[in-house]
């Protein structure tokens, strides 16, 4: 891969965002500024920023990775990513800004009158902040060392670091800029490459992916082993090898020529093997390739081997729909709006900007099963948007096309990781700290490296996994408490604290408990690996039973609040329940 | 509560009764009744009949209530008395019935399509554009929908709040 274009391209897009954010510095003073950019944002940028936030690594990489490997199943990934937004608009958006806090644990606050509800949110915000930080840490050292080369933890130092100094410095109207941009360059990156890979593919005739074939070799294709390996080959296959193959050391005076028996093999580390055109491409032990015709199709054999998976499916579906409105950094992002109307402007405009970024991913999913069927045996799919546009096009377009893709990466890395380093950080700086300009930054580093800390350990985890879990633990806690809470008169301080503490903590010992002890196929593997489904009933129904027994003590002023919430600023009812 | 926000809405806010000038006035230099000894306490330098005009000031309430239409229903939410809160779960069931209109069409559409998919495997063999239905539906159709539904559920809920102000405005 042309590493002197990426490098260039990622440096390029990394200083972009560096000025960007240090122009918005000189318009950011005050504490207010910081927190939530003035209030001042109009909505097309808002949306902008809003996309540029929410598109992470799971969306840049992880989706087209997952669709490479499992097929159209994991298309209900962005779905759900996207259609969250269509829930908070109808239940959260407008309402929400009326009421005029900065985040949750104000809401929380201002909602209930209880210290107590807000501590246990910030404790919240701070877990689903770092949780979905860490895949996003995770993206940055796999995408580092699949285009330098670099160790694991430079990709995720670097990133980290970098976040850091840019909260540090902007604060949030430079991330306002920032992400507003990183959406416009994140799109272009997906998009561009796309649209020049399905020319191309036009080109070649289009080849049916459908066909009940398993993945093959396009062209003789050399792969260089990054890890030891096991794998299968379906047939008896001819390859060339330098380094070591099944125990012996081949290729001392260049590649030897080898015929693989069907069945396993153990490469080394560092071995070249080089197929030959039309070879079908090898699977790692125990994960065997789908042929076309099950892949293109839903809840085939490949997908199965999650024990129940249309139950998946609806869990995920509950998780990601729900989850959406709870992401402290996504929700934070709502204030920066004039008023109710625009916050609702804002949402319209973000599902079509998410729509049209979405459309992508898959293209990228199903041309590497064609063109980089390679990925499969290097358990590098999560890769194959970064890795296609060089092995479709050698020489200095596929290098330039590289280096867009990069950059993009990049850029998804880094917005979501400074949106939600921001919350985080002003959930310590508010509760933990004091809430002034100077525990902002110190909030921040500690948050940093904090999640740069736990981002070294989790190499081992699926990026999608993880942030399916904290979409999950989002939509266990903070959705219960939103909704019932904007809608709702009846819901007391108790009722919200005994929700969120079961729900989210339900959902949090669940996706622990498959984290580490990973538990055998069945019923119990499916409803712990994507606990959704039952956690997130099971909140509303503790948030409205114990409201129900403690209805005697309702917070103060509900009626008003309720008024400030649902009725049209032009009233001038409105009042901030920020204090 | 509904006894007293409506004797509320005859008397206007009780809270007005200690200070209104008939009261206030005369008893302003001796004794001054508890709530309005702030505006007129016994060794307050301020003139008697000062008073009575400051006080005539914070009480425009229930004039302007007679004169401006719209002040009357905005003061009823504003203070939250029965009428108020009839107007306001007026509107805020319009949006969660809206909410839940927007919501039954969303998963009509979109929440049975996972079961659908498992129970009529055929469905993938249908094909548009030369490519799969699931694969149309999940990689594209999805979006303009979810967009289209978005716009029909903000129009209509600006249209719900245009209507609740206009009617806080005649009334």
């Amino acid at each position: 891969m042309g590493s002197t274009v990426t490098l260039a391209t990622v440096v390029a897009s990394t200083i972009a965002t560096i000025l960007i954010g240090a122009y918005g510095l000189r318009v950011a003073r005050t504490t207010s500024d910081f927190f939530v950019a003035s209030r001042s944002v109009r909505p097309m940028w808002n949306a902008s920023a809003i996309s540029g936030e929410y598109l992470s690594a799971a969306s840049f990489l992880g989706v087209a990775g997952l669709v490479m490997k499992f097929g159209v199943d994991m298309l209900w990934y962005p779905v759900g990513f996207a259609a969250g937004y269509l829930i908070l608009l109808l239940l959260v958006a407008a309402p929400l800004r009326r009421f005029g806090a900065y985040t949750i644990p104000d809401f929380a606050e201002g909602r209930l009158d209880s210290l107590a509800v807000r501590r246990l949110a910030t404790g919240f915000v701070m877990l689903i902040g770092w949780w979905y930080m860490l895949p996003q840490l995770k993206g940055a050292g796999v995408t580092l060392r699949a285009i330098l080369g670099a160790p694991y933890w430079v990709g995720v130092v670097g990133v980290g670091a970098l976040i850091t100094a840019n909260v540090f410095f902007g604060g949030m109207k430079g991330i306002t800029f920032v992400q507003a941009f990183q959406y416009w360059l994140k799109v272009t990156a997906i998009s561009l490459p796309a649209v020049v890979l399905l020319m191309h593919y036009q080109a070649d005739h289009s080849p049916r992916l459908t066909l009940p074939v398993p993945p093959v070799f396009q062209v003789d294709t050399s792969v260089r082993v990054r890890a030891g390996a096991r794998f299968e080959v379906d047939a008896s296959t001819p390859v060339r090898v330098t380094g070591t193959l099944d125990g012996h050391r081949y290729g001392a005076g260049g590649p030897a020529a080898v015929t693989l028996g069907a069945g396993g093999h153990t490469v080394a580390k560092g071995a070249v093997l080089t197929f030959p055109a039309g070879a079908d491409a090898p699977n790692p032990v125990g994960q065997p390739n789908a042929d076309g015709r099950s892949w293109s199709r839903p809840f085939n054999p490949v997908s199965d081997e999650r024990s129940h998976p249309l139950f998946f499916i609806y869990s995920l579906m509950l998780a990601t729909f729900l989850g959406t409105m709870g992401l402290p950094h996504i929700l934070v992002r709502f204030y920066t709006n004039p008023d109710g109307r625009a916050a609702r402007q804002t949402t319209l405009i973000v599902l079509v900007l998410l729509g049209a970024f979405y459309v992508f991913p898959a293209v990228y999913g199903a041309l590497g099963r064609l063109y980089a069927p390679d990925l499969y045996l290097t358990k590098g799919t999560d890769t194959v948007v970064l890795a296609l546009p060089g092995r479709v096009f050698p020489g200095l377009g596929g290098e330039l096309l590289s280096g867009l893709v990069a950059a993009g990466a990049f850029a998804a890395f880094l917005s979501t990781c400074s949106g939600l380093l921001i919350s985080v950080a002003g959930a310590l700086a508010q509760d933990v700290f004091r809430g002034q300009v100077a525990d902002f930054r110190r909030a921040a580093i500690v948050a940093g490296t904090v999640a740069v800390a736990f981002g070294l350990l989790i190499e081992r985890f699926d990026i999608n996994l993880l942030v399916g879990w904290a979409f999950a633990i989002a939509a266990s806690s903070f959705c219960p408490l939103l909704v019932l809470g904007i809608w709702w008169r009846g819901l007391t301080a108790a009722g919200a604290g005994a929700g969120i503490a079961v729900g989210g903590g339900l959902a949090s010992a669940a996706i622990l408990f498959t984290m580490i002890a990973h538990p055998g196929p069945g019923w119990a593997e499916a409803l712990l690996a994507q606990p959704a489904a039952w956690s997130v009933p099971t909140a509303f129904v503790t948030m409205v039973v114990v409201s129900r027994l403690t209805a005697r003590r309702l917070p103060t002023e509900v009626g008003a609040k309720m008024v400030a919430m649902h009725t049209p600023e032009t009233l001038g009812l409105g009042r901030n329940y920020r204090d | 509560m509904s006894a007293r926000s409506r004797r509320r809405r005859r008397a206007g806010p009780p809270r007005r009764t200690p200070l209104s000038p008939a009261a206030s006035a005369p008893s302003a230099g001796a004794s001054a009744p508890p709530g309005a000894g702030d505006a007129a306490a016994p060794d307050s330098p301020i003139d008697p009949a000062l008073a009575a005009r400051r006080v005539a000031v914070r009480n425009p309430r229930g004039r302007a209530a007679r004169r401006e239409p719209g002040e009357r229903a905005l003061t009823e939410l504003a203070e939250q008395t029965e009428v108020g809160e009839v107007l306001l779960r007026s509107l805020t069931r319009a949006q969660l019935m809206l909410a839940v209109r927007i919501f039954t069409v969303f998963g009509c559409l979109l929440l049975g399509l996972p079961a659908l998919f498992a129970t009529h495997p055929g469905l993938a063999d249908i094909r548009i554009l030369g490519l799969p239905l699931p694969w149309v539906i999940l990689g594209g159709a999805v979006y303009p929908l979810l967009v289209l539904l978005a716009l029909l559920y903000v129009r209509q809920a600006e249209r719900n709040e245009r209507d609740f102000v206009e009617f806080i405005e005649r009334s």
